[in-house]
């Protein structure tokens, strides 16, 4: 029933912990010499994508040890949440990335550099679970990228989803896998990807989905949504929030688009904003807010506000206001913000981060912990894609077998 | 003496038993607490305790250490039981990182050992973490001075593995 340990502790001879503490620093002792335990100390290293390089370059066994990919899957489950390496900017369409890391962790742009000519103008649409999408309208082909390991997979639109009244209005890219114990990153021999695209059918006003599976490398039938009115554009890239990918759409207005991924299911929702919030001039997205729930996040003169689209039991939805921050507070200026001078430029569900720009200056503000971080200062003001990967893929292709 | 406290019993029930370090020092513990390590709580299990657990692999220094950790943890393995005796995660806490903060590497690598062979999840990842922690903001250079590891890439391979990721060394 009970146990009595501190009974038995006087029983026990208490000792001194440490047997003889003015002695002189002992020499250095190399760790265990076995494997296992040497992986279990490396498993608990930073997920920072500068750590498994520097312990691969300790010794060989560290090296090996470091790019087996059994050790490199428990790193990425031990830790579970893939680190914000930086963003993809939209570089006159073409990705370029920019780290968001201070040194020893700051990737260089070289490191992820697309190095694909026929895609020197394309349109990224967005980064999820350590994948880059891009669509090249010329070719009528997504690009799936993983540039921790290079992977790389053309898939071409088929005509019936891209020609003739069918036209190609965006996409998103996610893993394939369901959330449940599975941790994303390690390339595509480890990780199945789905790319969602989003069309538009000019002659009778709708929009339709389509998935294509990397699994089975082929696309779904297509989904349609109820007749829409004219279609202006998409504001913002997908957000996932449960199990619904979520666009901003402009259809008389602002809407939202839902694909519901476990029903397939695809929607034109109603945005019913909380209209006396919006100004001419104000910029907003859409974001993950909590419990599930659709958010929006308008930057205006009023400040930085956070809405929450919270859907009663009847099935009504109504916005609510979840937080407003200060700009000038959060990103730790002097003086309030001009308001023209401001944008939101880039958002990731996962981590809830949303990129900022005041005149040059770009921030990374995280919505969780209210943090904000300086990045990098910019002339060109573009929207940014954040980017969450484990270096774990590359470490992975140092490996014996390879 | 052994087989009198091996006999012994508390109130609750709890039996005791002798755990013996590879130099012949004598712990005496209840079941409770021993049972964190799996090890022993297989053996317990086993019924093959009775004459004391000789621990072949582990020196009395580190075995003190051990039966204290468990001792304070004692607790939290019997969540449901008599919660008096247990204690407040706050004294676990500082306990733990007062254990880990005053240890030096040899003794940090014994204790990982003794949790390793003694199969005790918390203390294995609490030294763990201690050792991986020292290592945070090491150049692979510190990394081998902290550890005593010997350098065993020739110039040219280690100039390779800095050019794969040459960004990871800037400091």
């Amino acid at each position: 029933m009970s146990d009595h340990g501190d009974e038995m502790t006087c029983r026990r001879q208490r000792r001194r912990r440490r047997t003889s503490p003015a002695a002189p620093a002992p020499p250095p002792v190399p760790p265990p010499d076995n494997d296992d335990l040497i992986q279990e100390i490396l498993l608990r290293l930073s997920s920072h994508p500068s750590s498994l390089p520097r312990a691969s370059l300790v010794c060989k066994q560290w090296r090996r040890l470091v790019s087996d990919p059994a050790f490199l899957r428990r790193f990425r489950a031990r830790h579970r949440d893939p680190p914000l390496l930086g963003v993809f900017k939209d570089e006159l369409h073409h990705p370029v990335f920019r780290s968001v890391l201070d040194p020893p962790d700051l990737i260089p742009p070289d490191r992820f550099a697309l190095r694909l000519d026929d895609y020197r103008a394309a349109s990224l649409l967005g980064c999820r679970h350590g994948l880059v999408l891009i669509f090249n309208y010329n070719t009528c082909e997504f690009l799936v990228w993983d540039p921790v390991s290079g992977d790389r997979r053309r898939v071409a639109v088929p005509q019936e989803l891209d020609g003739g009244e069918r036209s190609v209005m965006n996409g998103a890219v996610l893993c394939a896998a369901g959330d449940d114990g599975h941790v994303h990153g390690g390339g595509f021999r480890s990780c199945h990807f789905k790319v969602v695209l989003i069309g538009a059918s000019k002659m009778d006003g709708r929009i339709f989905a389509s998935i294509y599976s990397s699994v089975t490398g082929e696309w779904g039938d297509a989904i349609f949504t109820g007749p829409v009115s004219t279609i202006y554009y998409f504001g913002s890239p997908a957000i996932l929030v449960g199990n619904s990918l979520y666009w901003l759409l402009s259809v008389w207005g602002p809407h939202i688009l839902e694909f519901n991924l476990e029903t397939s299911t695809l929607a034109v929702i109603d945005g019913n904003w909380p209209q006396m919030h919006f100004s001419s001039d104000c910029h907003y997205c859409i974001m993950r807010g909590e419990d599930g729930n659709v958010g929006l996040a308008i930057l205006s003169y009023r400040g930085f506000q956070m809405w929450e689209r919270k859907v009663t039991l009847g099935g009504a939805a109504k916005w609510v206001l979840w937080k407003t921050v200060k700009l000038h507070d959060i990103l730790g200026l002097s003086s309030a913000v001009q308001r023209e001078k401001t944008d939101i430029v880039g958002y990731s569900e996962d981590p809830n981060a949303f990129i900022l720009v005041v005149d040059t200056d770009f921030y990374m503000f995280q919505v969780d912990s209210m943090q904000s971080k300086k990045l990098f200062d910019c002339n060109v003001v573009t929207r940014c894609h954040p980017f969450t990967s484990f270096y774990t893929a590359a470490m992975e292709a140092i490996g014996p077998d390879e | 003496m052994a087989a009198a406290a091996a006999e012994a019993t508390i109130d609750g029930g709890g039996k005791m038993i002798i755990l013996i370090s590879a130099d012949g020092k004598r712990f005496e513990v209840t079941e409770a607490v021993a049972s964190q390590s799996q090890l022993i709580s297989n053996m317990i299990e086993d019924d093959c305790t009775e004459n004391g657990v000789r621990l072949p692999n582990v020196d009395g220094d580190i075995l003190t250490m051990v039966v204290d950790y468990c001792n304070m943890h004692a607790g939290d393995a019997a969540a449901d039981g008599d919660t008096t005796k247990a204690s407040s995660t706050e004294e676990l806490k500082k306990f733990d990182a007062e254990l880990v903060q005053a240890l030096e590497n040899p003794v940090l690598f014994k204790l990982i050992l003794a949790a390793n062979f003694l199969n005790i999840k918390s203390l294995l990842d609490m030294t763990c973490q201690r050792v991986a922690d020292m290592m945070s903001g090491k150049t692979p250079e510190q990394m081998r001075e902290t550890f005593s590891i010997e350098n065993d890439f020739t110039p040219e391979e280690e100039a390779a593995i800095r050019q794969e990721n040459a960004w990871a060394f800037d400091d």
